[in-house]
């Protein structure tokens, strides 16, 4: 059905539905701009998604490779048993353990579930003691599930069922034997945590001093997997983090303008559209109409009180409510691919080690959000970044064995970002995070 | 790389001027428009081939515009007051001939009034009388409801009303001046 048409409507569909007029040369050229670093960021993308994966892989692949090679040793092992029993058993693979040898401690007890009928842990060489607790469980395992029928055929022998290793045990005297082999990786985790990131950061520069007043710490999270390989006390790990790093800025002023949008606050944005200089670059709007500016030399020089509302202002506030003070928070996010060493100062019923380590850090994207109304706004975005950082990490590891193969992980780390975030900013800013990474650790 | 460069640039020289009235008669001011007019043509430059020929390439460009404007305009939505309440004077309603006479008033002059609209009067306005839309799809898109949309565009049509009543007024007291 047609509608009847109101003189109003048809007066402005005629004259306006084909309006046309001049625009800016300026908006082409941030057009090409805009499709140069938009080109850059599919680029960088296709990149991370690259190294990302090849880090995955190739963790994977060695993982894979390492488990099947056990696979193999317990096949040789077997064959060197069927050799003792026909009388031709080899010295070489064969080590004697005294029964009361409890000095050394086994390669790895976040793996040593001793209990029942497992044996995980082996000596890092071949001349290595194996530990009291080691010694015994084989005995647990011995009294406990004699097996009989295979102790019945090999008197002098015992095969641990459900091990990695071949073990077998001489019962005459007092003495062990252990078949073993040696590995270069005794063995590979995967490993899943994430934690709440608090971020700060380091500014060196002349207005350091004042942003401190401004910008504060966030919280943001960070999550991912590493693969693990360990070689006796010592462990590396590779993987592949989402990392969110923020800061915070406080004690910006967004003001409405009359009744229907915000408009800028103390910078004419004809001259300076509505931006804020802050020490991680400059952030852009979205929009040129409604973000406020708390650039800092204006800010110092006329609010040193930190409360950057004037009496009158205050006052209008109170009237109309169309001033706000709230935060900004630029969010920056990164694809980290960890590269981290671990050395274990104590391995018994859990394990503690100390770890540092060194992130590549790939910026994917970022944001800047306001909180209005409870609630967190996009605003607009930094530039001047960074897109490749180097981060460095220490911090603790411990891991609280739950079943053979599954571990808790509790993982407080600290990360500092060599180089500064901005760049072509006279401010350098270097971020500096703790996290507590929680998680599960997976024997592969 | 350089020659597809080469070809956005035409389509943007053949339809900037155009674009930019639609942008223009969704957004705030200017500074919006142009922020939309960039948006709306790196959109367009990246989804080129989904374009199938059906239709006008012009008309694909507008709803793609119009969308953009839209969805800026549902962003910022929560920022603005309800102006459900903002006082019409309807004792400024325009008279017959003086609607009449508004048909000699420039393109840029109506496109002022149209942008002082409240916003949420400006999208239903643009939306009913110069897209052309149902209300009921005007309440799709904007996530109101059917009768909202009705009250709007009655309301936008008595800001207009004022506005263009006002217009004359300031006309003929600057004609009285000079005389």
């Amino acid at each position: 059905m047609r509608r009847s048409e109101n003189r109003i409507d048809r007066l402005f569909r005629e004259k306006l539905s084909h309006y046309e007029a001049e625009v800016s040369l300026h908006v082409w050229e941030k057009i090409t701009d805009r499709l140069a670093q938009r080109r850059r960021m599919r680029l960088l993308r296709i990149y991370l998604s690259f190294a990302a994966s090849v880090a995955l892989v190739i963790s994977l692949g060695i993982g894979y490779y390492l488990g099947q090679s056990r696979a193999s040793r317990v096949f040789s092992v077997t064959n060197s048993q069927q050799q003792h029993n026909a009388g031709t058993l080899s010295k070489t693979n064969t080590i004697e353990i005294a029964a009361n040898a409890a000095k050394s401690e086994p390669s790895h007890p976040a793996s040593h579930h001793l209990q029942g009928k497992k044996y995980e842990g082996q000596p890092s060489t071949p001349e290595d003691t194996l530990s009291f607790d080691t010694i015994r469980s084989i005995h647990t395992v011995v009294n406990h599930n004699p097996l009989p029928g295979y102790l019945a055929s090999n008197p002098g022998m015992c095969r641990l069922e459900n091990s990695n290793h071949q073990l077998k045990k001489t019962l005459s005297g007092n003495s062990i034997q252990a078949e073993i082999k040696r590995s270069v990786i005794d063995r590979v985790y995967l490993s899943f945590t994430a934690t709440p990131l608090y971020s700060y950061r380091v500014v060196n520069g002349v207005q350091s001093a004042t942003l401190d007043k401004f910008e504060k710490p966030a919280i943001t999270f960070s999550a991912g997997m590493n693969a693990i390989f360990t070689k006796g006390r010592l462990q590396f790990s590779l993987g592949t983090y989402f990392t969110q790093m923020a800061l915070r800025i406080d004690n910006v002023m967004l003001r409405r303008n009359g009744l229907l949008s915000f408009d800028t606050y103390a910078l004419d944005k004809n001259v300076q559209p509505a931006t804020l200089l802050n020490s991680s670059g400059k952030i852009i709007t979205d929009t040129h109409e409604w973000i406020a500016s708390n650039s800092e030399p204006f800010i110092t020089a006329q609010y040193s009180d930190q409360t950057f509302l004037r009496n009158d202002d205050r006052e209008l506030a109170q009237m109309n409510k169309n001033i706000e003070l709230t935060s900004l928070t630029q969010k920056f996010n990164y694809l980290e691919i960890p590269l981290n060493f671990q050395y274990n100062i104590y391995q018994r019923q859990f394990l503690l080690g100390i770890q540092a380590g060194i992130n590549a850090n790939l910026l994917v994207s970022n944001a800047t959000m306001a909180k209005v109304d409870g609630r967190q706004i996009r605003v607009g975005e930094t530039t001047s970044l960074r897109t490749f950082n180097i981060v460095t990490t220490c911090g603790l590891s411990v891991a609280i064995p739950f079943t053979d193969r599954l571990s808790f992980l509790i993982e407080p780390r600290l990360r500092y970002y060599i180089f500064s975030v901005n760049r072509g900013v006279a401010i350098d800013t270097h971020p500096y995070t703790y996290g507590i990474y929680t998680g599960i650790m997976i024997r592969y | 790389m350089k020659g597809e460069l080469s070809a956005q640039e035409k389509l943007y020289r053949l339809y900037a001027g155009k674009m930019w009235g639609v942008c223009r008669r969704y957004a705030m001011d200017a500074e919006q428009a142009k922020d939309i007019l960039q948006e709306g043509f790196i959109v367009i430059f990246e989804k080129l081939h989904q374009y199938k020929g059906k239709g006008s390439l012009e008309g694909w460009m507008r709803r793609i515009f119009v969308n953009l404007a839209l969805a800026e305009y549902r962003k910022k939505r929560l920022f603005f007051y309800d102006t459900n309440e903002l006082p019409i004077n309807l004792q400024d309603d325009v008279s017959e001939e003086e609607l009449e006479e508004a048909w000699e008033f420039s393109e840029e002059e109506l496109m002022e009034m149209i942008t002082s609209l409240p916003p949420q009067y400006r999208m239903v306005f643009n939306l009913y009388a110069i897209e052309g839309m149902s209300h009921k799809e005007i309440a799709q898109m904007l996530g109101i409801s059917e009768g909202t949309s009705k009250s709007n565009l009655f309301r936008a049509r008595e800001w207009l009303k004022k506005k263009i009543a006002g217009k004359k007024e300031m006309v003929q007291k600057t004609l009285k001046l000079k005389s």
